[in-house]
């Protein structure tokens, strides 16, 4: 495969991955737990998310592009090797088709409110099975076309809600709820940093090894960054309770924009956020997702598999998640163990024995 | 009994090649009568054939005749540097019957003729070469070779103002269906040694002549390899447009976007070879070709870069903005009417849905018939000769818009919806994108009926996955946007100031990357 992404490609896509599920839940999220203070989560996530890349660029730099599943059955034999990349796998899958769950849900409850979930969901697996078949280059190259839309429509929707913006909903800064504070970080980095450890699966595409690293590092930092604005403006203008009492609260920004009383309602551009990181979130996941499968079943080719593993995952968005609140409980419960364990833990490992059998590269 | 068939099929394929073949690998035969009989046989005795018959010397004279076809030569140089010398000067030689080996004859023939070309032929297939491209051949008795005399001089169309891409600052030539004159109006402009040509000939009937254009040094030499072993690959009975040649060597044939430029501008073309492209020439047409092209060529004309920088770019931003409304403008109608009420103001709404009140159709159906309308108003438009062109524009304009407004069949809204996306569509300098839009468009209508601005951007979303995906001789299609290229955005949406664009298209060539050294203009320091 001469497939190739070049640094500013591979940046574009952390972003995507970071803000992808992310950038519409976290502000409530980080409210619950922090109340005021949501904002001040962020900042300590941003701080662990740099750690956990540093993490992630070690093990980069140990691969010195080698594939990523293959090294690991290089490191750990046939059958252990087999068990880490499947637990790696049912993670990613897991994540693909909650987020094609939450894309779905969002876009039926909040846009198109008479079509069925199950049509709307229908329809993003499609496309993302094309897009799957054009190969990662395709799909990091129409990232980056879209990325500058993109932040210029999360850059508007802060710019244009400041007037209402009310500092006093932030007060006290960090005197209250100190450890739900830093508690809330770990909701927060789970669905965030940590499942950058799907990315790992994708360096050996890119060209260069140490602009992948620094594309990591500037991209993780970047889309902390834009969390933080995000949820600093959510928790200002619709104040504590409201932030952490909207499902969408970025959504409800967006509602309140409203410029000479003509151009109202203009929630769609944060929709569009959303949906465009998310998109390439669930592509990039769903590539990774049946590469690893491939890999797994020896299969020359990921594209063989792809159609059947397409309406999988869209079967699992139908029948796994029975409804918002669910998937509430489970980002604060259970997800949190199973990132951990596939982002921190398992990278953790692979980095010692990287670390001890130097030899073998 | 397929393989049958197919087999026996193959046999009579083979048997029509051979006869032909031997027809044309026949050595010119010492007998003039033969060679004359044998040539008309193969030419089916063709009426245009015009065969003149004199005597060569004076005493043991020989018999010769000159060949051409009418129309393709120039009659004027075949009488006064060919068939006068000849007749008058050799008349008055006594042949020897030694003279008449080939050696010395040619040499009398050398001495004799006064054309600028001449070369010898020895089979029927180079005589026919010469013949059928407007050559004469003069062939004489008793000697098995003959001579081409280069005479061509069919009538031609003079070079005159491009008719579909017209600006109002810049050259107002444009190429002519005669390849010679297409590459001389390219050199005329680019008068450097480096600038190669090189000619190859496809179509095995039509024998058309194809020819490209680089420049040593600046071009990727990749590029031109491709570029020649993709046209090797070329087996075709007929090349009768460049048209052909876009199709045979395009990198993608199902997409809906063209990946290959063609421009009757001579001016246009020579810029594309100054940032490393190759040109390829066709015989017979004034479309060049210019390869490889990206996305934002189709945006580009050739007057951004006569005009000043500043309106040039405004006027780039405006075709970029015009792409989109021809694309989307009828789709995000339907889309609002039907889905997103909410995101009308309220005064607007009232108004359309007062104006929509009457009208038996949703927003869909009505669009489409609208849509359709100007499709075929556009077409009739194109294909009606001129006196008749003008009552289209009526019937089309007061009829069809006026009318149907007033019988509520479509709201007044749809009309101008229409008019502003059929305005939007004629923006394009090139009218190949313009062709995709209207495609894509119907797409689009029917993504927004089902799935309202969800469905049009899951089509942007595709669409852009499909550009992305595209290659236009190994290079991508989106280039500078997609792979992001900072140095190359001096001339994509925005064009700067020349004295800034110092360099060449980096993804293009690699080589020769500087293009000038120019500084700010400033005034004279006053001292």
């Amino acid at each position: 495969m001469t497939e190739k992404l070049d640094g500013k490609q591979f940046t574009v896509l952390v972003i995507m991955n970071t803000l992808g599920a992310s950038i519409i839940f976290i502000p409530s999220i980080a409210t619950n737990y922090g109340k005021e203070n949501g904002w001040i989560t962020l900042i300590f996530s941003t701080i662990l998310g740099v750690f956990i890349i540093l993490l992630y660029n070690q093990i980069i730099k140990k691969l010195n592009g080698k594939e990523f599943f293959s090294t690991i059955d290089i490191l750990f034999g046939k059958w252990l090797g087999a068990i880490i990349i499947m637990l790696l796998t049912c993670y990613i899958f897991i994540n693909t088709f909650a987020n094609l769950w939450a894309i779905s849900d969002f876009i039926s409850l909040q846009i198109l409110m008479g079509t069925p979930f199950e049509v709307i969901s229908l329809i993003i697996a499609l496309t993302v099975l094309i897009a799957i078949r054009y190969g990662i280059e395709v799909i990091g190259r129409t990232a980056q076309l879209f990325f500058p839309f993109t932040m210029l429509c999360a850059l508007l929707l802060t710019l244009l809600v400041i007037k209402d913006a009310d500092f006093s909903n932030i007060t006290p800064i960090f005197q209250l709820n100190k450890s739900a504070t830093i508690v809330g970080t770990l909701p927060i980095v789970s669905v965030t940093f940590l499942e950058l450890v799907i990315l790992l699966a994708i360096t050996d595409n890119v060209n260069n090894i140490q602009s992948a690293r620094k594309g990591f590092l500037v991209g993780g930092f970047t889309s902390g960054l834009i969390l933080l604005v995000i949820t600093l403006a959510c928790i200002t203008v619709l104040g504590v309770q409201g932030t952490a009492n909207y499902a969408y609260p970025i959504y409800a920004l967006g509602q309140r924009i409203s410029i000479f009383d003509f151009v109202e309602r203009v929630e769609i551009i944060v929709a569009f956020i959303w949906f465009f990181t998310i998109f390439i979130k669930l592509c990039v996941s769903f590539y990774v997702f049946t590469n690893g499968i491939s890999h797994l079943l020896k299969l020359k080719n990921y594209k063989t598999l792809s159609v059947p593993l397409a309406l999988f995952i869209f079967l699992a968005s139908i029948l796994s998640v029975p409804n918002t609140f669910a998937s509430f409980a489970f980002i604060n419960g259970a997800y949190i163990v199973l990132s951990v364990t596939a982002g921190l833990i398992l990278p953790l490992i692979i980095l010692g024995v990287l670390l001890i059998k130097k030899r073998v590269f | 009994m397929i393989k049958r068939r197919q087999k026996i099929k193959q046999k009579k394929d083979q048997v029509f090649k051979e006869n032909i073949s031997t027809d044309y690998q026949q050595h010119l035969f010492k007998d003039l009568e033969t060679n004359r009989s044998h040539l008309l046989k193969i030419l089916g005795n063709s009426s245009d054939i015009i065969i003149r018959e004199f005597q060569l010397g004076k005493i043991h004279s020989t018999k010769a005749i000159i060949i051409f076809m009418d129309g393709l030569v120039d009659k004027e140089t075949v009488q006064h540097y060919l068939l006068n010398p000849l007749i008058d000067n050799v008349r008055g030689i006594e042949l020897d019957e030694s003279l008449q080996d080939a050696a010395t004859l040619y040499q009398l023939i050398k001495y004799s003729i006064t054309t600028a070309e001449l070369s010898e032929i020895d089979h029927f297939k180079k005589l026919l070469e010469h013949l059928l491209t407007g050559d004469t051949v003069l062939l004489i008795d008793g000697i098995n070779q003959g001579f081409a005399v280069g005479s061509k001089g069919a009538s031609e169309r003079n070079v005159e103002t491009p008719t579909t891409q017209q600006v109002v600052r810049g050259p107002k030539d444009s190429f002519t269906e005669n390849l010679n004159v297409n590459t001389a109006l390219i050199r005329k402009r680019i008068k450097d040694p480096n600038l190669w040509l090189e000619s190859f000939t496809y179509g095995r009937k039509t024998q058309t002549t194809v020819t490209i254009a680089y420049i040593h040094g600046i071009v990727n030499p990749d590029i031109v390899k491709e570029v020649k072993s993709r046209l090797e690959k070329i087996d075709i009975d007929s090349i009768l447009e460049s048209g052909y040649v876009e199709e045979l060597i395009q990198d993608e044939t199902y997409t809906p976007f063209p990946t290959i430029i063609n421009s009757e501008r001579p001016d246009a073309i020579s810029a594309g070879l100054l940032e490393g492209r190759v040109a390829i020439i066709v015989d017979g047409t004034p479309f060049v070709l210019l390869v490889p092209s990206f996305f934002i060529d189709f945006f580009q004309s050739s007057e951004d870069y006569y005009q000043r920088s500043d309106i040039a770019s405004l006027i780039r931003m405006l075709r970029f903005f015009a792409f989109f409304l021809a694309l989307l403008t009828p789709s995000t109608y339907i889309a609002l009417t039907t889905f997103h009420q909410e995101m009308i103001p309220t005064t607007l709404l009232v108004s359309l849905a007062a104006q929509r009140e009457g009208i038996p159709f949703p927003a869909l159906v009505e669009a489409l018939i609208m849509e359709i309308t100007f499709e075929l108003l556009r077409e009739a438009g194109i294909r009606l000769p001129n006196p008749v062109g003008s009552t289209i524009s009526i019937v089309g304009a007061l009829v069809l818009g006026q009318a149907a407004v007033d019988a509520g069949i479509v709201s007044a809204t749809m009309v101008i919806v229409v008019s502003l996306t059929a305005i939007s569509s004629f923006i394009f300098p090139n009218y190949n994108l313009a062709i995709s839009v209207r495609m894509l468009r119907f797409g689009f209508m029917g993504l927004a009926a089902t799935l309202g601005l969800f469905g049009i951007f899951i089509g942007l979303l595709l669409m852009a996955l499909h550009l992305t995906s595209l290659r236009s001789f190994g290079i991508p299609y989106l280039s500078p946007f997609a792979p992001f290229n900072s140095a190359d955005q001096q001339d994509a949406i925005i064009r700067l100031p020349r004295w800034k664009q110092t360099t060449r298209p980096r993804l293009m060539s690699q080589r020769n990357i500087k293009r000038e050294k120019m500084k700010k203009p400033q005034p004279p320091n006053n001292s």
